[in-house]
């Protein structure tokens, strides 16, 4: 086995994206772990977020979003950031990816595996409008095995 | 007793070779082999930073814009990820010690002679030789002597 750094983006190929409902949480952009591959959460890896909304605006400040682990039903559901303001990941509404200091860590105190077929998923509630997916956009810094 | 020393590798080092073809998507717009008589040791906290342009020379924009580092064996059949695959914006810093990218490593890599380090970038309006030749990189890490 072998434990390597790997980052979860919007463009990954096996994320799935989509734009939410104005005041719903919804999810915006879902992550299905491949088969043959794991991915390990641990309380050091780092959630960045630049959230736009459908009316080519940077998401509210007051935008709730949440991160969960979900079994391959979809039907059990784990919190790994739970309702966090958008404001936490982001300066006037424009993400912050770089500085250090500033990087949301995720919300879990022990290692956690998400298995083959597993889902990370991405919600957000925006307040007025909806959250755009061709705009928006994350990293997710954590590890893999394979 | 083999001794560290630091070793910063750029996108200019005489033995990195560059894909100046145009092209849209994963690109290995960088390959660095390591020489015979070198070896060097990957670790976590080491410093990466990558600069790119478009073909139309318009700096990588998000959300499409990511970039990857891996480590390859001479034959490419076996690889290691080192770095990403990241959104381009993570590591364009190249100054500022608290802002540039930091390999989030779970171990030490070891880069054997023959081994390459593959820097590779994606966007969706692609890179040509001009846009190449703009663009550059940087990894702040070990040899081994």
């Amino acid at each position: 086995m072998l434990i390597e750094p790997f980052v979860i983006t919007q463009e990954d190929s096996d994320v799935t994206q989509a734009d939410t409902t104005a005041g719903v949480m919804g999810d915006l952009f879902s992550y299905r772990v491949p088969k043959g591959k794991s991915i390990i959460l641990r309380p050091s890896d780092v959630l960045c977020l630049d959230l736009d909304n459908t009316a080519a605006a940077v998401a509210a400040n007051t935008c709730v979003v949440k991160l969960e682990k979900r079994d391959q039903t979809g039907a059990e559901k784990t919190p790994i950031i739970d309702k966090l303001q958008y404001a936490s990941f982001a300066a006037s509404g424009v993400g912050e990816f770089q500085d250090e200091d500033k990087l949301i860590h995720l919300d879990i105190n022990n290692e956690i595996e998400v298995g083959e077929q597993e889902y990370l998923v991405l919600m957000g509630n925006n307040p007025t409008t909806g959250l755009d997916k061709d705009t928006s956009f994350m990293s997710l810094r954590t590890h893999s095995k394979r | 007793m083999p001794e560290r020393k630091k070793f910063t590798l750029t996108d200019s080092d005489p033995n990195v070779s560059e894909d100046s073809a145009f092209g849209t998507g994963w690109r290995d717009t960088w390959v660095f082999q390591c020489p015979d008589h070198m070896q060097l040791l990957i670790q976590a906290g080491d410093e990466f930073s990558l600069k790119a342009y478009d073909s139309a020379d318009v700096e990588y924009v998000a959300p499409d814009a990511r970039v990857e580092v891996l480590v390859r064996s001479a034959g490419g059949e076996v690889y290691e990820r080192i770095y990403g695959p990241d959104n381009y914006i993570c590591s364009k810093e190249f100054q500022d010690h608290k802002l540039t990218a930091k390999l989030n490593l779970d171990h030490p890599v070891l880069v054997k002679p023959r081994d390459k380090i593959v820097f590779r970038t994606s966007d969706s309006t692609g890179m040509d030789a001009a846009s190449v030749a703009n663009s550059y990189c940087r990894l702040v890490t070990s040899k081994i002597i």
